[in-house]
């Protein structure tokens, strides 16, 4: 596993290599158990993970988006508002060998 | 202290088996030895704890601890004052334990060379499942994200109503499936103290242990022990059914219990078709309730079955047919009463109503889809005769004995069992023509699944065949 930017900032590139039950132990390392996360998934499965993270709530919306710039538009920012998610994942396979996680934190007034 | 907690809630099992056992079966040597006795007191006690507390969950009671680990001992206060007349009859119980003898070295010196290696060979296929559940995790997709993903919930959030059911963005696939094999775990994880995705497992294994011993029991009447036991073993090394992987035993799918409740439901309808007690149809009655509350798909054997008893009384003009057919609606009464609430639940959920085919399930769509038989046909041929690593001879084994055996065909319980065999596959056979998705690729993944749900009634019919070859001298 490979952390491209230091822990704590509001962007956060993650990654992953391995099984999915690897995947799932090291996003739930980030978070509390009864926090509200949202995946962004994009050509992923991410049924798994929700097992994994429980009790961790994770909500999902497929955005086929391609790119993080299509992601953060306003539909998911207003959904994170009305369901109180404090982060996104985005879930995409980045080659062969590796999934991209790319993790952002909500401010109070609910922009990136 | 793990083995305390976990036996612990094997003794709940227990206790509500033992209340039911008590109501329906009088204690006295015509309901079985003490090996048939346990079986079915472990596989109904499972159940009834499951359905009573699914019941309490749907009149919104949250399902903690102190619920799950109440209720059993009220059962247990409950059969003792119901019972309280017939208390002297609870040392018979003592009695009949002495009696069966179980560790004595006479019993196993009685049987010959060949029926010890067949003993063995099925202690050691239940030890096997055994190994599986301590040594691997959950490995399939639908056993994580569909069965023991609602078990988690249910263990740490005790209600089924919450918004992980109920919230359309929540990801949770299948959410209408029912929740008596969820629940069920619950009573080992609240047990455990935590949430265990192994342990939790381990009622698959008794389960299958105990039916092997019921059918074992049941083949008894009509074989000798060495042939008898042939057929269990026949039964008990169902590849598909012993894989740890996609669909098997220990996998964590509703699948495997599904064919193994199905095969309770046949044996003891065909009991009371043989000896008309009530005690056998209410049992029948009781495992079809698990059955559906267990998957959907025990709508398809219970239906099945319906059919094969309707075509069964018109053929064979059974001189009681009137109390046969009141028998039967009441049957059908007592399923209808339990499975009630679970639809009520499962319709009240606004979520998930996409992921099921029952809204496809009309003539017309029939109708338009009637093109995709050639397909089906195709990958029934390629699984039942193909797939030799899923099935081994089973299916080869069944034609064989089909049509070697011909002239049992009408014997009465062979034409059941057959007919209900059959029916489930036509049923299977009208889902896979409305189902929604693309065909190829379900089958790819669930065809074997479902194929299974026959394979231990295969078992049954096969070992029906051959009754009048291998006749056992002790019942002619």
């Amino acid at each position: 596993m490979y952390d491209y930017s230091p822990p704590g900032g509001r962007e956060q590139r993650i990654f992953l290599s391995g099984r999915e039950y690897l995947h799932s132990l090291y996003i739930k390392n980030y978070f509390n158990p009864g926090q509200r996360i949202l995946l962004v998934g994009n050509q992923v499965d991410p049924f798994f993970l929700n097992y994994y993270l429980y009790p961790i709530r994770l909500y999902y919306y497929d955005s086929r988006a391609l790119s993080p710039e299509e992601i953060k538009k306003s539909y998911v920012k207003k959904w994170m508002r009305q369901k109180k998610v404090e982060y996104i994942l985005v879930y995409t396979p980045f080659d062969e060998s590796f999934y991209q996680v790319l993790m952002f934190q909500d401010r109070k007034n609910g922009t990136y | 202290m793990v083995l305390i907690r976990i036996l612990y809630s094997q003794v709940l099992f227990l206790l509500t088996g033992s209340f039911l056992e008590a109501l329906i079966f009088p204690m006295d040597n015509t309901s079985g030895n003490f090996w048939q006795r346990l079986s079915r007191v472990y596989l109904l006690g499972w159940g009834g704890l499951s359905v009573l507390l699914f019941l309490l969950g749907f009149f919104r009671v949250i399902l903690n601890a102190q619920v799950i680990f109440l209720l059993p001992l009220f059962f247990c206060l409950g059969t003792l004052f119901l019972k309280r007349k017939k208390l002297k009859q609870i040392a018979k119980l003592a009695e009949l334990f002495r009696r069966a003898n179980i560790w004595s070295r006479n019993l196993i010196k009685q049987w010959s060379f060949l029926e010890k290696i067949l003993f063995l060979a099925i202690l050691l296929v239940i030890l096997l499942q055994f190994q599986y559940l301590i040594r691997l995790p959950l490995l399939g997709f639908d056993s994580r994200a569909h069965w023991a993903f609602k078990t988690k919930i249910l263990h740490y959030e005790g209600t089924f109503y919450s918004e992980s059911f109920y919230e359309s963005e929540r990801i949770h696939p299948q959410v209408r499936h029912p929740l008596l094999l969820p629940i069920s775990q619950i009573v080992i994880t609240k047990s455990l103290g935590r949430y265990d995705d192994r342990l939790m497992r381990l009622p698959f294994v008794l389960i299958f242990a105990s039916i092997l011993c019921l059918f074992y029991n049941e083949l008894k009447r009509y074989y000798k022990r060495l042939f008898a036991l042939g057929f269990t073993l026949l039964m008990a090394t169902i590849p598909k059914l012993n894989t740890p992987g996609d669909g098997g035993l220990t996998s964590g799918y509703a699948d495997a219990l599904v064919a193994l409740f199905f095969l309770c439901m046949l044996i003891y309808f065909v009991q009371w078709l043989q000896k008309g007690e009530m005690k056998y149809i209410i049992t029948s009655a009781l495992f079809s309730i698990f059955t559906i509350l267990i998957k959907d798909d025990g709508i398809g054997c219970l239906g099945s079955i319906s059919l094969s008893f309707l075509v069964c009384l018109f053929l064979f003009r059974f001189r009681n047919w009137k109390r046969k057919i009141g028998a039967f609606l009441i049957f059908l009464f007592l399923i209808t009463v339990f499975i009630i609430p679970a639809r009520i639940y499962s319709y009240s959920l606004s979520v998930g109503k996409g992921e099921y085919f029952e809204p496809l399930l009309n003539i017309p769509t029939i109708r338009n889809n009637l093109n995709r038989l050639g397909m089906i046909f195709l990958s029934y041929k390629s699984e039942f005769l193909m797939n030799i690593p899923h099935w081994g001879i089973l299916w080869y084994f069944l034609i064989f004995s089909m049509i070697y055996n011909s002239k049992r065909w009408f014997v009465q319980e062979v034409l059941f069992v057959g007919l209900a065999f059959f029916f489930y596959l036509g049923v299977l056979t009208v889902i896979f023509i409305v189902l929604p998705w693309n065909l190829s690729q379900f089958f790819a993944g669930s065809l074997a699944r479902l194929v299974m749900h026959l394979a231990p009634a295969c078992s049954y019919l096969i070992s029906l065949l051959w009754v009048n070859r291998l006749k056992n001298p002790i019942s002619s």
